[in-house]
């Protein structure tokens, strides 16, 4: 989780001379701007509780962040490597609140940046709220975009994030998720329209009120999406809805249902893929039985395409690993 | 080729009918899931059904 394992490859690091003092005779130490991952990209940093905070500045010293995500946004630049970094704060719904989470409901239009929530004490990350009801915290408009170590909620109701490719003037696509946590008060974690090639690793999708991974069956389809290594926990409506999803993974996954833990009926709450092709889903565990049929059994919670053209592989429920094709 | 063409190729139509459906404003799935029959036979003949591959028109058959 983000406290200890955003796994960020070649961060981008602004150096900061008293942590990192020049050494003698060692060209380029003396420099402030650091490692980077590309020579002209930065970090910008927000923090809406730091004292003084305000949008109008440059953003890059950690000492004067910004007070938006949405203004970090507009200092980004595509592709050139840049990061967001926000400050973990005390809003998490059990906190003592004494200092506000992000709400705002930002669209990414700049391709290849990251937005990190930095969090080096708590599994769940800084906080992260739509800026009103019913809106979405996050809406991907580009490519190559990664999200990883935020603690999503939504007091008012609301979803946390949304990617849409349509090739014209929405390019979400590539897209990263890591780290997450998505809470009880999020009707929608992740929505994706038409995004290939997304992956969703280690977040946890905790008693969202609809979905956790939804694709619209009315919308355009997703292909190539990549999940692992996920935990659902009573997730509304289904843990993932992927009725249009193909040649995808979902791998390692672990869904809690209490419906099916009490064998009552939990029609399609875990996956729902009916109408997916060519699927892999593997070492995923289930609090259900195995086919009986029943309420809540492997049959009831899952679904798979008909006739079916996925493959899942080394399932287990409670009692037994499960050698069919849900139905 | 276009984006839009590239995927509609790529979940199985041909060039030619990628290139139809992208200059008629249906280059997404979804668009031509919601586009009418009129509309698809004016665009693709009277066999469109046969030209698009299933995949591409699995949510049109889920909406109908």
């Amino acid at each position: 989780m983000p406290a200890t394992d955003v796994r960020v490859p070649s961060w981008s690091l602004q150096r900061l001379k008293p942590w990192y003092p020049s050494q003698y005779g060692v060209p380029g130490t003396d420099l402030t701007t650091g490692l980077r991952r590309y020579p002209d990209s930065k970090v910008l940093y927000v923090d809406p509780n730091a004292t003084g905070v305000t949008d109008q500045r440059d953003g890059t010293d950690p000492d004067a962040p910004l007070a938006t995500v949405a203004a970090a946004i507009t200092k980004c630049r595509s592709w050139h490597g840049d990061i967001i970094i926000v400050r973990h704060m005390d809003a998490w719904q059990y906190a003592p609140q004494t200092e506000t989470p992000i709400q705002e409901s930002v669209t990414v239009d700049k391709h290849g940046i990251a937005i990190l929530g930095v969090s080096p004490g708590s599994p769940l990350g800084p906080v992260w709220q739509p800026g009103g009801a019913g809106e979405t915290a996050i809406t991907v408009a580009a490519l190559d975009v990664r999200i990883a170590g935020f603690c999503f909620g939504a007091p008012l109701g609301g979803n946390a994030i949304y990617s849409e490719w349509d090739g014209a003037t929405l390019w979400g696509e590539n897209l990263v998720i890591e780290d997450c946590f998505f809470d009880d008060e999020v009707d929608i974690a992740i929505q994706l329209e038409y995004s290939w090639n997304c992956w969703i690793r280690r977040c946890v999708f905790q008693e969202c009120d609809a979905y956790g991974i939804y694709i619209d069956p009315a919308g355009s389809g997703i292909d190539y999406l990549h999940v692992s290594d996920c935990e659902f926990r009573d997730v509304g409506t289904s843990a993932i809805s992927g009725r249009v999803l193909d040649s995808s993974e979902i791998l390692r996954c672990r869904v809690w249902n209490s419906n099916a833990y009490g064998a009552a009926a939990a029609t399609d709450e875990g996956f729902d893929l009916a109408g997916g092709d060519e699927n892999i889903i593997a070492d995923c565990w289930f609090s259900c039985l195995l086919p009986v049929p029943a309420n809540g059994d492997w049959d009831d919670l899952n679904s798979d395409g008909a006739p079916a053209t996925s493959a899942w592989i080394g399932n287990y429920c409670m009692d037994g690993l499960a050698v069919t094709n849900p139905t | 080729m276009a984006a839009q063409e590239d995927k509609l190729v790529h979940l199985g139509a041909s060039a030619e009918t990628a290139a139809a459906l992208v200059a008629a404003g249906l280059g997404l799935p979804a668009d031509i899931a919601n586009a009418s029959e009129e509309t698809l036979e004016t665009v693709l003949g009277e066999e469109w059904a046969s030209l698009i591959d299933s995949r591409i028109s699995r949510s049109r058959e889920d909406q109908e």
